[in-house]
């Protein structure tokens, strides 16, 4: 089967949280639903917010930002 | 058994021709669980399935994304591919080129992405996100270098300016992305008092260069009316010292140049 885009729409991402095993924390931030002190991290190293999640990568689950300058540099590494 | 085989027997869906693409979407108003589209994308209403399908779901996810390697918000894979064309195109390669090891490393990240945005904006498309998010990562300085790059100055005025002169470049540099020098980018919120203030200002810290103009720049139809009529209605006393000449008017972008008699 070829590679197919699979995408979701911002109505769904708390549902497609829940489907990674994930939650939102009383601050927004999105953390593992087993271990909410762990907070799920950017490919950069960084929290990422209910509002800023744009997307995972997969290899550990690397979440991603949805904002110019770090799919910039996504696109730098060429996934 | 491949992940959309087990989809298919977790919607109890018959789907003959492959899809091209699955988006997720969550509407309550709705009691359909998925649609097919003219385009061949599978769309999945979260919302409608029952608590044992997305249970279901959520067992073959890590296998999903096993093989797609990702999965995108659909507004984040429009401008992932955006980035990408733009990327290949090469555009804008030149002048990060050209800068590269005469800025900081931290305004050549803020160059790249403000290329992109002048690439966005020259297509007349909505770049609101795209300053913000500059703004963002880079504070005021990032936003200051998106106003001068989409304006043209990295490659109209800063490329010659340290091809003749890189001593100059190295001094007046630092004043142009501060935005003490060199331009006025007039926003709606302006008054006609600070607009005043900062041309001074700027022609202030220019003339130490030998710089004897100041642009002011302005887009968005209420923000070009607000300068024309500032030009228009100046005081004599405020601008006895220049020669104010319209060197761009359209119904949506002005830029004005004064020059110092």
């Amino acid at each position: 089967m070829i590679n197919i885009n699979i995408t979701f729409e911002d109505s769904a991402k708390g549902e497609i949280l829940t489907l990674l095993d994930k939650k939102i924390n009383a601050d927004g931030l999105i953390v593992e639903r087993a271990n909410p002190n762990q907070k799920v991290l950017t490919f950069e190293g960084e929290e990422i917010s209910i509002n800023d999640f744009g997307g995972v990568k997969k290899g550990s689950e690397v979440f991603i930002k949805d904002n110019l300058i770090s799919l910039m540099k996504l696109s730098k590494e060429g996934i | 058994m491949t992940w959309f085989d087990k989809l298919k027997g977790i919607l109890n869906i018959d789907i003959k021709t492959p899809i091209l693409s699955l988006n997720f979407n969550s509407n309550n108003k709705v009691t359909n669980k998925y649609y097919v589209s003219l385009e061949r994308e599978l769309d999945i209403n979260l919302a409608a399935l029952s608590p044992k399908q997305k249970q279901d779901i959520k067992k073959i996810f890590p296998q999903i994304l096993a093989n797609e390697k990702t999965i995108f918000k659909k507004e984040t894979l429009d401008l992932f591919d955006s980035i990408n064309d733009y990327n290949k195109n090469k555009e804008g390669k030149q002048i990060l080129t050209f800068f590269e090891n005469k800025i900081p490393k931290y305004d050549l990240e803020a160059l790249n992405a403000s290329l992109y945005l002048r690439s966005v904006f020259r297509k007349r498309k909505d770049i609101k996100k795209l300053k913000q998010d500059i703004n963002t990562t880079f504070g005021t300085r990032g936003n200051n270098i998106s106003n001068l790059c989409t304006a043209g100055y990295f490659d109209n005025f800063l490329m010659e300016l340290y091809n003749s002169s890189p001593g100059t470049f190295n001094g007046l540099y630092e004043d142009i992305v501060s935005n003490k020098a060199l331009a006025v980018f007039v926003n709606e919120h302006m008054t006609k008092e600070k607009i005043t203030e900062d041309i001074k200002n700027k022609l202030d810290v220019s003339k130490k260069y030998g710089i004897k103009f100041v642009h002011i720049h302005g887009i968005g139809t209420s923000t070009v009316k607000k300068i024309n009529e500032y030009i228009e209605n100046k005081e004599k006393k405020d601008f006895d010292t220049f020669h104010p000449k319209k060197i761009l008017k359209e119904e949506n972008i002005i830029i004005v140049e004064l020059i110092l008699k």
